[in-house]
């Protein structure tokens, strides 16, 4: 009775030894098809992540957007061709001759390289160094206009779609540098002191907002360095046209085949 | 297993679960739009595609136009010593507007954000995007060192081009552009080069506060494209001289 009481837990203990084994190998199992899964899934993750990372998205929809302005410029270009193409026929027929076409042409190219005197609706800015003393371990160059504030000035009337700007009468062109000399600024090879006035055709209350407009760069000047930045709307004002000789000495134009 | 390592498991599985779910929910967030992501990319290069062989065609009717227009001038030319000067006049005057492709001899410089070892431009922002007034100061000093046309980005800087940052990108005439930023200038590149490679100077400025990556190249035949809009004033009108 004993012996056979024993051997039955014998057994028994055996029978659960091969039930704990057979567990543990289903659960080993479970765990290497788990961790399988989860690195697949990882995996797929990952790729995915580096092939096309944010700023891949990015890029590629800078690109789309450059692509569609592009084509709309082009689109543009080609209707004013057609437009011109269309002129010399018919200048062709009633005249013999393109002279005039060609004339209007030149003179609308005088217009928008600065070299024509042109007159609209716009604003006149003036800026003056600051009136204020200087804080304590302020430094003067603080209080001062510098090249650099002109130079972020008119870049802010371009974006608020100025169409001819000049400064102490130096029409701005495309190759007008703004000079520190010293107490001075060169521009277009003139040299001005202070106070700068920059007059610029456009839309005048577009222009003023990008003046006056809180947070704007001119803005900032007059608050936080006290310089005085005033702007004048105004229904007609002239800009001459660009007086000095241009330098062509590198560039030719690129004949088309 | 008792009861105890049942709750122990229990929870490593919860904690598990837990980290997983949420490092899905990370990369989904980082991708917008997670696991379509690869297929949104696919979209866009394919729109990118269709749009690039649009403008391929767009352009090809554009050269096509400007071959016959030249021929009408040419062949009138030929027979007229006016219209033969008119021409050249035209000539100077749309170069001077940035009307015409140029070339010449000049530098072309490259400026890219730091490098992203100290500074991660993959993130969100981008140092030289934010700071685009580093890129006027350099045009800048590049008109005062008498260059004579000057590209951005294939984007040609005259006289009403802005620079203006906008939903992370830059526009420079109005078409976004990303850094790096590569100016082309055509001048005299020993003058244009030492200009900007002055002791303490604009590059040297950029170079040691701000870690920016500039690089400066002469090159003796460098060509830039014409400015690719059409400009037609509504405020400033022209003014008839007497003269």
């Amino acid at each position: 009775m004993q012996n056979l009481l024993k051997l039955f837990n014998k057994a028994g203990d055996e029978g659960e030894t091969m039930k704990s084994t057979y567990q543990k190998i289903i659960f080993a199992l479970m765990l290497c098809i788990l961790s399988f899964v989860t690195i697949l899934q990882f995996r797929n993750v990952v790729e995915d992540y580096s092939f096309v990372s944010l700023k891949n998205i990015e890029d590629l929809q800078t690109a789309i957007n450059q692509e569609r302005e592009g084509i709309k410029d082009l689109k543009e270009l080609i209707t004013s061709n057609q437009a011109r193409l269309e002129e010399y026929n018919s200048a062709l027929r009633a005249e013999g001759s393109i002279q005039d076409v060609l004339k209007s042409e030149i003179d609308n190219m005088k217009l928008i390289s600065g070299f024509q005197d042109v007159e609209g609706p716009g604003i006149t800015i003036i800026l003056q160094d600051s009136d204020r003393e200087l804080y304590e371990g302020e430094d003067p160059n603080d209080l001062v206009i510098h090249d650099g504030d002109i130079l972020i000035i008119l870049n802010s009337l371009k974006v608020a779609g100025a169409e001819a700007i000049a400064i102490n009468g130096q029409r701005v062109l495309n190759t007008s540098e703004i000079k520190c000399t010293g107490p001075t600024i060169t521009i277009n090879n003139h040299t001005y002191g202070q106070p700068f006035i920059i007059k610029a055709i456009g839309d005048p209350e577009t222009l003023d907002a990008a003046i006056k407009a809180p947070g704007s760069y001119a803005e900032y000047l007059r608050e936080v360095y006290g310089l005085k930045v005033e702007s004048y709307v105004s229904p007609l004002m002239n800009i001459t046209r660009y007086k000095g000789s241009v330098n062509m000495k590198n560039i030719t134009a690129k004949e088309g085949d | 297993m008792d009861f105890k390592g049942k709750v122990a498991l229990g929870l490593l599985c919860g904690i598990l679960g837990f980290i997983i779910s949420m490092q899905f929910n990370t990369v989904k967030n980082a991708t917008e739009g997670g696991f379509l992501s690869a297929q949104k990319a696919q979209q866009l290069s394919m729109e990118l595609r269709n749009l690039r062989s649009e403008k391929e065609r767009l352009n090809e009717e554009l050269t096509g136009l400007e071959k016959r227009l030249k021929e009408y001038e040419i062949s009138e030319a030929d027979e007229d010593l006016i219209i033969k000067n008119l021409k050249m006049d035209l000539e100077r005057y749309q170069l001077l507007a940035g009307y015409k492709d140029a070339e010449g001899s000049g530098v072309i410089i490259t400026i890219d954000d730091p490098p992203s070892a100290d500074y991660v431009s993959n993130e969100e922002g981008s140092f030289l995007m934010y700071n685009y007034d580093v890129i006027l100061d350099l045009i800048n000093k590049l008109n005062a060192a008498g260059a004579e046309a000057i590209v951005i980005n294939d984007q040609r800087y005259i006289s009403n081009t802005e620079i203006y940052y906008t939903s992370n990108t830059v526009l420079i005439n109005s078409v976004p552009t990303r850094p790096p930023f590569i100016i082309k200038a055509i001048g005299n590149p020993e003058t244009l080069e030492a200009a900007l490679n002055m002791r303490y100077g604009v590059v040297w400025g950029m170079k040691q506060y701000y870690n920016l990556q500039v690089n400066i190249k002469k090159d003796d035949a460098i060509s830039i494209p014409r400015y690719s809009k059409v400009i037609q004033y509504q405020y400033a009108k022209p003014v008839e001289t007497v003269q």
